[in-house]
């Protein structure tokens, strides 16, 4: 580490789970997130220079954040796979609102990759990579006004959708 | 924040509530209706729920190898940079290693060749459809035009040299 600048085997050893984790809940599978991974890292490596000591979780997370961006925009333009017709492939038929509180990781996870991207991404910097409000806005380059409103409506979605797998 | 002037409650301020995100005006806004609103419980305790559980998920592990594997395209990338502007020892630019594609880069390759394929056989159909084939059918035009010009001078009226195609095409069933 040079001027507190790490280096890029830094940043994969002492971040690479953090990195991991933020790309595996956006995303929703390991393939995909190894995927991402891959990619940021790539990056880290290619913008080390211009990295400003700061928050460097924050710096990562907005990398790996555009990265899937960038992933999702490209496959809107070349849409490859087709959606499944049957609905509840996506949201699986559902328990009584206390059950949701033991809700099982693979349901929150379902729910969560189930979102629409534009309240999941606000969600999983807000509550698995612990960004604040003001950062998550500028990683969207969004109001931080419009982070609140796409924070709530996804967390109330989400509980929506852990209540049909519950039910 | 201080010395604002009081500020309406909505839901939204639920989570930003939550999350230590509010002003103060806004912080007392919410307050006040958790107070009153037994409706802006149950919101709140439906978001601190999905807030929890997204919280408490498990920080998932990739699968074993997979550092080794990212490490190694990425220093390949690396390696593939610095040749790109320069060899510094040309003598030990020989013994490189061979870069490891990157996984996002190798499907676009193969995205490039299913589209380099499918560009190549579209060439190909439309040379045989469109292209003049030697051998085809080639209509006798000059006879059709003497034959069209010898009966235009017979026959000096348009519309009686179009009458037997109105008839043909009449309102048949």
């Amino acid at each position: 580490m040079t001027d507190g600048v790490p280096t890029w085997e830094e940043v994969a050893r002492d971040h690479g789970r953090f990195l991991y984790a933020v790309a595996f809940r956006l995303s929703g599978n390991d393939d995909e997130a190894q995927d991402l991974v891959q990619e940021a890292l790539i990056r880290v490596r290619r913008g080390l220079e211009r990295y400003e000591p700061g928050s460097l979780e924050g710096w990562l997370a907005r990398i790996v954040t555009n990265v899937f961006l960038d992933e999702m925009r490209r496959r809107k333009r070349r849409p490859t796979t087709a959606l499944p017709d049957d609905p509840d492939r996506v949201l699986p038929a559902a328990p009584a609102a206390d059950e949701v509180t033991t809700a099982l990781p693979d349901d929150i996870q379902a729910a969560l990759a189930s979102l629409p991207e534009e309240f999941r991404v606000p969600v999983v910097l807000c509550d698995v990579a612990d960004q604040s409000y003001e950062q998550i806005a500028a990683t969207l380059g969004i109001p931080v006004g419009t982070v609140r409103s796409r924070l709530h409506r996804g967390r109330k979605l989400l509980r929506e959708l852990l209540s049909e797998y519950a039910a | 924040m201080t010395g604002e002037g009081p500020v309406a409650y909505s839901e939204d301020l639920l989570s930003a509530w939550l999350d230590g995100a509010c002003t103060d005006a806004e912080a007392a806004a919410v307050e006040a209706a958790l107070a009153s609103s037994p409706e802006a419980r149950e919101r709140l305790a439906e978001v601190t729920s999905a807030r929890s559980l997204v919280r408490g998920l498990p920080t998932p592990e990739p699968p074993p190898g997979f550092w080794d594997r990212v490490v190694a395209v990425v220093e390949a990338d690396g390696a593939s940079d610095a040749s790109d502007l320069v060899v510094a020892d040309p003598a030990s630019a020989g013994v490189r290693l061979a870069p490891v594609v990157p996984i996002g880069r190798r499907r676009a390759t193969t995205r490039w060749l299913a589209a380099a394929g499918a560009a190549v056989a579209a060439a190909v159909v439309a040379a045989v459809v469109l292209v003049p084939q030697p051998g085809r059918v080639t209509p006798p035009v000059g006879a059709l035009v003497d034959a069209h010009a010898l009966r235009s001078s017979v026959q000096s009226d348009v519309a009686s040299t179009l009458a037997p195609l109105a008839l043909s095409a009449g309102f048949h069933r």
